[in-house]
């Protein structure tokens, strides 16, 4: 994989699967710029490349953006990994917890892209990696706050592949279904989609953390140069039971 | 068509202008009982409203901004008390600014959000205890091909498209308990008197938009009456196992 030495800002690197690409795009030659939008880990104190901004207010990440080119970071790719899920249903969520859960989700992808993605095109060219759920499409059950959110980030990667495609910036979207260690939360008595994973996954296993660092680092990389506009499913062939694509 | 919707209650947001008046118009030929909401375009509505009483309806509008819960409960409060009580949710407020990424500010962002979701959200919600009671509760929001093809004009718009996709699947399952569908009609470009918005439509920035309609498959567009005929199917008893579904209205044209 012919990546180039850029730094790749990774929105929240809290989960396991946002720190498995930073660590992957760091094996690849990539700085990597690692935020915790909910406060910094006491682990990651000190630690060069960690920042604490929130994603889904716009002053907030604009603050992220010069403290990055303080740093002397130049970045040319964005992870957007803020994957918050709130389990709650339409009859009973609270209308604040409802936006809340959006906001972190959609309105975080937004900024971050008007922000980021406006540097990367004005400084040649990049790419923008959205990584986010198959509950873009596949109703959860238990969180449809989250699935609206995912919906939206859906269509902001679509709309953004023209806008910003225009301006050499790529922008994709990984489609990443549950883990071994996500899917609890996704347990669901309306959907019981997740309820068996690894028999229910053509290849035989749950995807892992690994697989979604895979897909976002060739995204990224030169290999993926005519790629835009894609939504790239990472689910072992779960999807394939599910109809409404 | 008769639907056999006659004395049936429906909410339809924004009902009094464009796609919404082709569905409230409909509606109130089938015979159901029609709340008309409007919010700035209150004149229009009223003249709308009085349009159809004058064939006969049974049509009352009610002012409320669906940004705002406080009116929006009392709309379907209203609703319920002249009426009986709610059958039918159209969702269909919403606002399309068209702007560009880079036109669009926090606060613009939180607008979009907070009308064409957000709203959709509320009213759902508040709605809910009526339709729970209702012997066929209906929910039919009015989405957009733009919640699954991009318009390369206006993305707050599109992001809230993708979004009523996932609101109208997510409330289909959950609600299903109660004999509640939840469907949504997705229509391409539909014939309206105007657009609210801060730009002329479409928007001709960065493509050429066609309206060549000799070259569509149906040769011409789309009417708020053909929108308003789905809508009443998807009210009606025959459209009792349609649920979680969007049904797209575009006269064949996202298929060329």
């Amino acid at each position: 994989m012919t990546t180039t030495r850029r730094t790749a800002l990774v929105t929240d690197a809290s989960t396991l699967a946002a720190e498995a690409v930073a660590e992957r795009l760091e094996r690849d030659g990539l700085a990597v710029i690692r935020n915790y939008p909910d406060g910094l880990p006491e682990t990651c104190r000190n630690r060069e490349g960690r920042c604490s901004y929130r994603t889904d207010d716009l002053e907030q990440v604009r603050a992220m953006s010069r403290w990055a080119a303080e740093k002397g970071y130049a970045v040319r790719a964005l992870v957007h990994s803020d994957n918050v899920l709130l389990r709650a249903s339409v009859e009973e969520i609270a209308e604040e917890d409802f936006f809340a859960c959006v906001d972190r989700n959609a309105k975080s992808a937004f900024m971050a892209t008007k922000v980021f993605a406006e540097e990367i095109a004005q400084a040649g060219g990049g790419s923008v990696v959205y990584l986010s759920s198959v509950h873009g499409e596949k109703p959860t059950g238990v969180s449809f706050a989250y699935s609206v959110g995912k919906g939206a980030v859906k269509m902001l990667c679509r709309e953004m592949s023209l806008f910003y495609g225009r301006k050499g910036v790529r922008c994709n979207l990984v489609e990443m279904d549950a883990t071994i260690e996500t899917v609890e939360q996704l347990d669901s008595a309306i959907v019981p989609f997740n309820y068996e994973l690894e028999r229910k996954v053509p290849l035989g296993r749950a995807t892992r953390p690994a697989d979604f660092a895979g897909a976002v680092a060739f995204l990224i990389s030169d290999d993926a140069a005519q790629i835009n506009g894609a939504d790239l499913l990472v689910d072992g062939g779960h999807l394939r039971w599910y109809l409404d694509r | 068509m008769d639907l056999n919707l006659k004395g049936r209650v429906a909410v339809v947001t924004g009902g009094g202008k464009g796609v919404g008046a082709g569905i409230s118009r409909v509606l109130a030929a089938e015979g159901v009982r029609v709340m008309i909401s409007c919010n700035a375009n209150a004149t229009m509505a009223e003249e709308h409203a009085a349009s159809l009483r004058a064939t006969g309806a049974e049509v009352e509008v009610f002012r409320a901004d669906v940004k705002d819960r406080r009116q929006v409960d009392a709309m379907m409060r209203r609703t319920a008390e002249a009426f009986g009580g709610i059958d039918i949710l159209v969702d269909n407020a919403a606002w399309q600014p068209n702007y560009d990424i880079d036109e669009y500010t926090g606060e613009r962002y939180d607008e979009i959000m907070q009308t064409n979701l957000g709203g959709y959200f509320r009213c759902l919600q508040s709605a809910l205890p009526y339709l729970k009671k209702s012997i066929a509760g209906r929910v039919i929001m009015v989405s957009s091909v733009h919640g699954k093809r991009p318009n390369d004009f206006d993305v707050g718009y599109s992001m809230t498209k993708g979004g009523v996709k996932m609101l109208v699947r997510e409330a289909a399952l959950e609600l299903a308990r109660y004999g509640i569908t939840v469907n949504a009609v997705v229509p391409g470009g539909v014939q309206i008197e105007f657009k609210s918005g801060f730009h002329q439509l479409p928007k001709v920035k960065h493509r050429p938009v066609t309206r060549d309609y000799g070259i569509w498959p149906l040769q011409r567009n789309c009417m708020p009456d053909d929108v308003g005929n789905l809508v009443a199917f998807l009210a009606s008893e025959a459209a009792g196992y349609i649920t979680g579904t969007g049904l797209r209205i575009d006269g064949g044209t996202m298929l060329l």
